[in-house]
């Protein structure tokens, strides 16, 4: 009989604690398209980027037109002379690179000089996007050569103003996806020349035109970066020396201060090309691009939650609330860190966990309840009860 | 036929496998930078040649004339001059600091428990809010920078000089050095073959951002009270009211005329 309503028990505890994570996850998943929580997330991912540890690509090089170079090979104009600019893609190119990005505006260049001289190079030409989001119009790239590769390096800024997504397809006004930069350089990396997709009506299984984060590898100084002026004194390495360049993905933007081309990021203001090289980074096989959580970590989040549950009913009261404040919040956030730190992935445990505080808070509500009733049962009941002889009224106290 | 194994190939294997790390770790240190012209400078006692590799915190010492290092920073390459023996200088950290997983934690939550600071975005097209001019002075090969810069997080950062018009070597190259920010007492950087006259400073922070260029006079102690009260004087002459740009270039063609004046 008793072993009948321990089980009845165990199974209503079970349900209406699945019940309320239920609940908490439907209500989670509404509340993640509010203002506030987005807030909240994009606060917890910067601090998730702080804590990121920070090493130099091994991949990624950064070749940047700086103040000094603005003013003494271009003289201070812009925009940048075409050829003085060729010149130092020449440079880059005889420093064999896997690929190369270009993160200047190309569209007044000499279509038929520039396309027949970089024929054939694992060269991607960035293309300004143009007009507002849902109209955006593509300007043109190497002067408007056709059969080239180009990417749209465009990114957008969160609410806040800063700088943590990007698109790896644009929809542009004519109803066609343009890859973006970055992109096309990881493609034209891996898989050469013939890796570069150009704009297309449609999209396949694999590609997204939807805001993806940025999953930044840290401020500035984690990729090698060469100035102009540098580059050019390296062009006489000796045979023996290691070529900075050499199997490289090289990306040539400008850092000088007339560009205005510097945006604030979750690691603070960030010339374009830098953000450029972070998704490139992120992107590149063996790398972790911040994706959603695949669905077997929501289920295990799930699990973990049930198991939880199913634990706590075997524990004394004490000990629930000791894990649960305690416990449950560390473990948490470790496994968030540790997941983000070798994932790049998210695992929530918000709704399980409230959902069992809830549980555990309704539970002790019950009982409270059933033991004040009893306890008023008993003190009718002893009101009730006749005048007893002396002696057997009250118990006798200790040392009495 | 069988050889003798002078070691057992247990072992051997067992040796080849605590090695690999140490030959993954060599096979990874790429150099920070190289030298791109050296006059005479040693690195350990070892006399340093033409594209020689260096490395962050490499120290190098100078016996006489100049070294130019070309590094991975993003700067111009740095030339450093030595003209009175011994001379040393250490290769300028820009590389993201090795930190332990608490600083990591800890850095992750003061992110997220501190106010980030309004970003704000200038809409100028030109100019520095970190460097201005001034006129500063050179003292022994100390520069003290306090009178170019604004206001900026303390913390080591690379200072480069390059020569507009120098009354003592006109023929002197690009000069760099840093400076540990932390005022009001550290704010000299050394420059031990500096010779008074106008520069473009720039700064750049160990991250490798930068924080502009500007004009500076720099006079040697004797007239530097003379050359700064005669520039702040020229200064506090100027209208309240005008173009950001008007006011740089005024205060180029001041700082010059200043300059100038002592020939």
């Amino acid at each position: 009989m008793s072993k009948i309503s321990s089980s009845r028990k165990f199974r209503h505890y079970l349900l209406t604690g699945l019940g309320l994570m239920a609940l908490t996850s439907a209500i989670q998943e509404l509340s993640l398209r509010t203002r506030l929580v987005k807030r909240l997330e994009t606060a917890n991912l910067d601090a998730l980027f702080s804590g990121k540890e920070r090493k130099v690509s091994p991949d990624v090089v950064v070749v940047s037109i700086t103040d000094d170079d603005y003013q003494t090979v271009f003289g201070g104009v812009s925009p940048l002379n075409a050829e003085k600019l060729q010149g130092v893609i020449d440079d880059i190119l005889e420093g064999h690179p896997r690929a190369l990005g270009v993160d200047f505006d190309t569209s007044a260049w000499d279509a038929r000089a520039a396309k027949n001289k970089y024929d054939g190079q694992p060269v991607v030409w960035a293309r300004e996007a143009l007009g507002e989001a849902g109209s955006l119009t593509m300007g043109k790239a190497l002067g408007g050569s056709e059969d080239i590769c180009c990417g749209v390096p465009a990114y957008f800024p969160d609410e806040d103003g800063i700088v943590r997504e990007y698109k790896e397809f644009i929809k542009g006004s004519d109803g066609k996806y343009y890859p973006s930069l970055a992109f096309n350089l990881v493609k034209v990396a891996v898989r050469g020349r013939e890796g570069c997709q150009g704009a297309s009506p449609t999209l396949e299984r694999n590609q997204s035109d939807k805001p993806a984060r940025v999953n930044f590898r840290g401020p500035k100084n984690v990729f090698d970066h060469l100035s102009i002026g540098t580059l050019s004194k390296l062009k006489n390495l000796p045979a023996g020396a290691a070529p900075p360049l050499l199997g490289k993905i090289v990306l040539l933007g400008g850092a000088y201060r007339a560009a205005r081309d510097t945006y604030p990021t979750p690691m603070r203001y960030m010339d374009g090309v830098d953000i450029i090289a972070n998704s490139v980074d992120a992107n590149l096989p063996g790398n972790k691009g911040l994706a959603d959580s695949p669905v077997w970590l929501y289920v295990w989040g799930y699990v973990e939650g049930v198991a939880l549950l199913v634990g706590l009913y075997f524990v004394s009261r004490t000990w629930s609330l000791i894990i649960l404040v305690v416990t449950g919040p560390a473990y948490a956030l470790v496994v968030n860190w540790l997941a983000f730190q070798w994932a790049g992935a998210f695992v929530s445990f918000v709704p399980c966990f409230v959902g069992i505080v809830i549980q555990q808070i309704v539970e002790h509500a019950f009982e409270y309840h059933r033991l004040r009733q009893e306890n008023r049962e008993l003190h009718e009941q002893l009101k009730r009860l006749p005048a007893t002889p002396a002696g057997l009224s009250t118990p006798s106290q200790p040392g009495g | 036929m069988r050889q003798n194994r002078w070691i057992p190939q247990s072992c051997a294997v067992l040796c080849l496998a605590c090695l690999s790390p140490g030959a993954l770790l060599a096979a990874d240190s790429a150099p920070d930078g190289w030298v791109i012209a050296v006059d005479n400078w040693t690195r350990r006692n070892t006399a340093l040649k033409l594209y020689q590799e260096v490395f962050v915190n490499d120290k190098l010492q100078g016996i006489a004339g100049t070294i130019e290092v070309a590094l991975k920073d993003g700067q111009s390459p740095h030339v450093y001059r030595c003209d009175k023996y011994p001379c040393t200088i250490a290769i300028p950290e820009f590389r993201p600091a090795d930190d332990s997983l608490i600083s990591r934690l800890g850095r992750a939550f003061r992110e997220l428990y501190s106010h980030r600071d309004t970003m704000p975005v200038s809409a100028i097209s030109r100019g520095s809010q970190y460097l201005h001019q001034a006129v500063l002075a050179l003292n022994g090969g100390q520069l003290d920078l306090k009178d170019a810069i604004g206001t900026i997080d303390m913390g080591t950062y690379t200072v480069s000089l390059r020569p507009i018009e120098t009354a003592g070597s006109t023929a002197l190259g690009r000069l760099s050095g840093s400076v540990n920010w932390d005022p009001p007492g550290g704010t000299s950087a050394s420059f031990p073959a500096l010779a008074p006259g106008i520069y473009e400073l720039s700064m750049a922070s160990s991250e490798g951002d930068s924080l502009g260029s500007a004009a500076v006079l720099l006079a040697a102690p004797a007239d530097y009270p003379v050359k700064r009260e005669s520039f702040g004087a020229s200064v506090r002459a100027l209208p309240r009211d005008l173009d950001p740009a008007a006011l740089d270039a005024l205060l180029n063609a001041i700082l010059f005329d200043i300059g100038s004046s002592a020939k």
